[in-house]
């Protein structure tokens, strides 16, 4: 027959296993989700600072249109092996020429316009 | 009657030489509003909210026009320029100048890169800016912002040049052939 524990002077009373378990299990799930807020805070910061998100068209308000999709197939690419003749490079300019055009087709781009005082509205008028 | 002057020890020479450093650096990137007139300051406040909303627009087309320029350059680059260069050297008939003027090119591109992020940045800042409070300050930053467009401009125009230059040195190249 054995005594029970609270007959016994100097017994400490036992702490359930599962309530160590409960709390390990609160504290592993909160960090776990600070890890995840601090490696998210950092990973925007270094998008933000480095300047892809500037290049990134993938974000809102920034998407391409449809017809704006190049198709893979419809693009020419030189080949690095043949042969360096007269029809090969006519080809090539052919080509070459017609990317020229789209660029061309651009009116100055970036020019100081958009910017200016008329264009924004914001010239003193005399 | 003799004055006497506190002696300043090397390191309070150093800590005051070392404020002043920081003093001097921190009144030299102070942001000096541009002085406007009234008409203007006022002309700014009242239409910030126009204003913002134009710039937001110039900001989605200059994306725009980034993306079509920037992947026209790298499709020139990649299916044209290099491998006719590869190809010249297979047939034993490099030419120092296309290889000169894809090197040139390359680096243009990263140039045409770095100064649209510069520029971007600089925009972005400028939307964000209160220029109903502060119109002055906003009118400092969008002179700035202009400046950096300026340097992407002339990015856009190099480049074109150099690919002038390329087409020219086939042009050359074919007939000699």
């Amino acid at each position: 027959m054995t005594t029970p524990a609270k007959d016994t002077p100097n017994a400490t009373p036992e702490k359930s296993p599962t309530s160590h378990g409960a709390r390990n299990l609160i504290a592993l799930g909160l960090s776990a989700t600070a890890v995840a807020f601090v490696t998210t805070f950092v990973s925007l910061m270094l998008y933000h600072n480095s300047g892809d998100i500037y290049l990134d068209r993938s974000r809102p308000g920034f998407l391409p249109d449809a017809e704006e999709a190049i198709k893979e197939a419809d693009q020419f690419r030189f080949s690095d092996s043949g042969p360096i003749d007269q029809k090969s490079l006519s080809e090539y300019l052919d080509h070459l020429k017609v990317l020229q055009d789209s660029l061309s087709e651009l009116d100055t781009p970036y020019s100081e316009t958009p910017l200016s005082d008329e264009s924004l509205g914001i010239q003193e008028n005399r | 009657m003799k004055l006497s002057f506190p002696s300043v020890t090397a390191s309070g020479r150093r800590y005051g030489l070392l404020l002043l450093i920081l003093a001097i650096i921190a009144v030299s990137c102070h942001n000096t509003a541009y002085a406007l007139s009234d008409a203007q300051n006022g002309i700014i406040s009242q239409n910030c909210a126009h204003l913002k909303q134009s710039l937001k627009s110039l900001q989605k087309a200059d994306s725009r026009t980034r993306v079509h320029l920037g992947t026209t350059y790298q499709n020139i680059l990649l299916s044209y320029i290099t491998p006719l260069n590869l190809r010249l050297v297979r047939n034993d008939q490099p030419s120092a100048d296309l290889t000169r003027l894809q090197t040139e090119f390359s680096s243009a591109r990263d140039d045409f890169a770095t100064k649209f992020i510069k520029y971007s940045q600089s925009l972005e800042d400028l939307i964000a800016t209160d220029c109903q409070s502060n119109p002055e300050l906003f009118y400092t930053k969008l002179e700035a912002t202009r400046a950096l467009r300026h340097t992407v401009s002339a990015s856009v125009a190099q480049l074109d040049h150099l690919l002038g230059e390329h087409i020219t040195a086939v042009t050359k190249l074919k007939e000699s052939l």
